[in-house]
């Protein structure tokens, strides 16, 4: 029989608590994933942020090609609620401050 | 009659959906409905993590926010069901049965971890390939839909 093993509490909560800077501004990204199709992705970002086709296709295509595209910046309470917007229509959407 | 959504002069749609397709929605929909309600790990894809960085944000934003997101994503499903017969949709259902079609398509997907590159050949069981025909025909399905909304 094994011995159970013990793990510490620091290691099982790993943390990640990057300051947040109430001074800068953040961005919205969309990451690539296996399932979503290009037609669908490129239509949701005309829809929810206005660009036009073209635009659209070509974040669509920076994030099948290059893994992920930023596609919206702002304030938080923006960029929250285009990330919301976002999961209701299904897409893999994060938000991150502006380096 | 052939599955069909179009876009008609005053902004609705008609809609045409087999029986067959019809039947299977009626079956793929409920279950759909309950892995949300259970917080089955199957829907993580309907619920990203917003803040990968700030752990904190994370937790914030989930209580906040988290509930709203869940009954947006069993809406669309709800209006699925109630229009599964319907031959008229209005934008807003015409929306949210492609969100809904999607959401079907990402649980499937995730179930299956399909790649871009995944084909029937790669599925062996009975089950598992009539999973993967389900999320294709859910593909073509919603390919119809944002050609329709889109109008393009």
């Amino acid at each position: 029989m094994t011995a159970p093993v013990t793990i510490p509490v620091d290691d099982v909560e790993d943390q990640r608590d990057t300051t947040i800077d109430p001074d800068r501004p953040w961005i919205v990204l969309v990451w690539n994933d296996p399932i979503n199709l290009m037609s669908y992705v490129t239509h949701v970002l005309q829809k929810l942020f206005g660009y036009d086709r073209e635009k659209a296709t070509n974040l669509m295509l920076d994030v099948h090609e290059k893994g992920r595209a930023v596609v919206a910046n702002g304030s938080r309470e923006k960029c929250e609620l285009d990330v919301f917007r976002l999961h209701e229509h299904g897409l893999w959407a994060t938000m991150s401050q502006d380096n | 009659m052939a599955l069909s959504f179009r876009r008609n002069g005053d902004g609705s749609f008609t809609m045409t959906v087999p029986v067959q397709e019809r039947k299977l929605l009626e079956q793929l929909v409920p279950q759909m409905r309950e892995l949300i309600e259970q917080g089955d790990s199957l829907t993580w894809r309907l619920f990203p993590n917003p803040y990968p960085e700030h752990d904190k944000a994370a937790d914030q934003y989930r209580e906040l926010i988290g509930g709203d997101l869940i009954r947006k994503h069993i809406a669309a499903l709800d209006t699925v069901e109630a229009t599964l017969g319907a031959k008229r949709l209005d934008e807003d259902q015409m929306v949210q049965w492609m969100q809904a079609i999607n959401e079907l398509r990402l649980v499937i997907g995730t179930r299956l971890e399909v790649t871009e590159e995944s084909d029937l050949d790669d599925f062996v069981g009975d089950t598992e390939r009539s999973l993967f025909a389900t999320y294709n025909y859910l593909g073509y399905m919603l390919e119809h839909i944002v050609t329709a909304i889109s109008g393009e």
